[in-house]
């Protein structure tokens, strides 16, 4: 029995709680994300429902776009917020990217059966609105953000400029890598070209 | 290198790119959820432990 005691005695006191409590974290990050990319999987499927070809393959590239835009404006936010020296931990950072990015690809996944019906009845209006949906999307990524943010301690303006540049960075990259993944849609759009098409 | 050759480069790499990611977020998420388990579990066995520790101390008798 002692040694059972002394195995798990006072001095691991709270300590397997504490373990738990970080495990149980991670794992909600990490199945959100998996989440996240499973519901933008849904929205592709929709939004390519027309074309059979384009809608598997959306079920890989929409998913790739929303996580390599995370990934490539990742470095950006986490220097932003070292200069500006926000006390936010980089997993807490991560965390509130992870939870927007989650909560805009559910809402392109509950937008993801009306827009098949869409796709299926309507030329002209199917890919109008899966651009509306994915900029929908887009607002509630970004207020998300900011929720998550606004529970972070520190001075506000900093916080909300880390969330601003969080936003530019993450939307810079969609941009890039909507074009990378272009066709996305059975139709061409001003999106279909990146940066370049936008702004020439 | 054009720009048609650019883009058919980055196209190759974000794909091949998300792959990868892809298979390691599905490897940490397994690997973190076995973890999570065993945490859990030591944390029940604590709780036990404690419990046998205090139910002793009540009746030093036994002990």
């Amino acid at each position: 029995m002692e040694v059972l005691t002394q195995t798990v005695g006072a001095d691991d006191a709270g300590g397997a709680a504490e373990r738990v409590e970080d495990s149980r974290k991670m794992h909600d990050i990490l199945l959100r994300s998996l989440k996240g990319l499973g519901y933008s999987a849904l929205w592709g499927l929709a939004a390519g429902a027309a074309t059979p070809a384009i809608a598997v393959a959306n079920v890989y590239k929409v998913p790739m776009v929303l996580a390599l835009s995370a990934l490539a404006s990742l470095p950006t936010v986490l220097v932003a917020r070292h200069l500006l020296q926000v006390e936010v931990s980089r997993a807490d950072l991560c965390g509130a990217l992870i939870k927007s990015m989650h909560r805009a690809a559910l809402l392109l996944a509950g937008f993801a059966p009306l827009l098949a019906v869409y796709a299926y009845t309507s030329q002209w209006f199917a890919p109008v609105l899966a651009q509306i949906t994915a900029g929908l999307a887009l607002i509630c990524g970004a207020m998300s953000l900011r929720y998550e943010l606004g529970r972070v301690e520190g001075p506000r303006a900093q916080v909300l400029f880390l969330g601003l540049i969080t936003c530019v960075t993450v939307g810079l990259a969609l941009f890039q890598l909507v074009a990378l993944a272009t066709p996305v849609l059975p139709v061409p759009t001003m999106f279909g070209h990146g940066i370049d098409g936008v702004v020439r | 290198m054009s720009f048609e050759e650019r883009a058919a480069t980055g196209r190759i790499l974000a794909f091949g790119g998300f792959g990868v990611f892809l298979v390691g977020l599905g490897l940490g998420f397994f690997r973190v959820r076995k973890q999570l388990r065993h945490d859990e579990e030591a944390a029940r066995l604590e709780c036990h432990f404690r419990e046998i520790e205090r139910e002793l101390a009540q009746d030093p008798v036994e002990k």
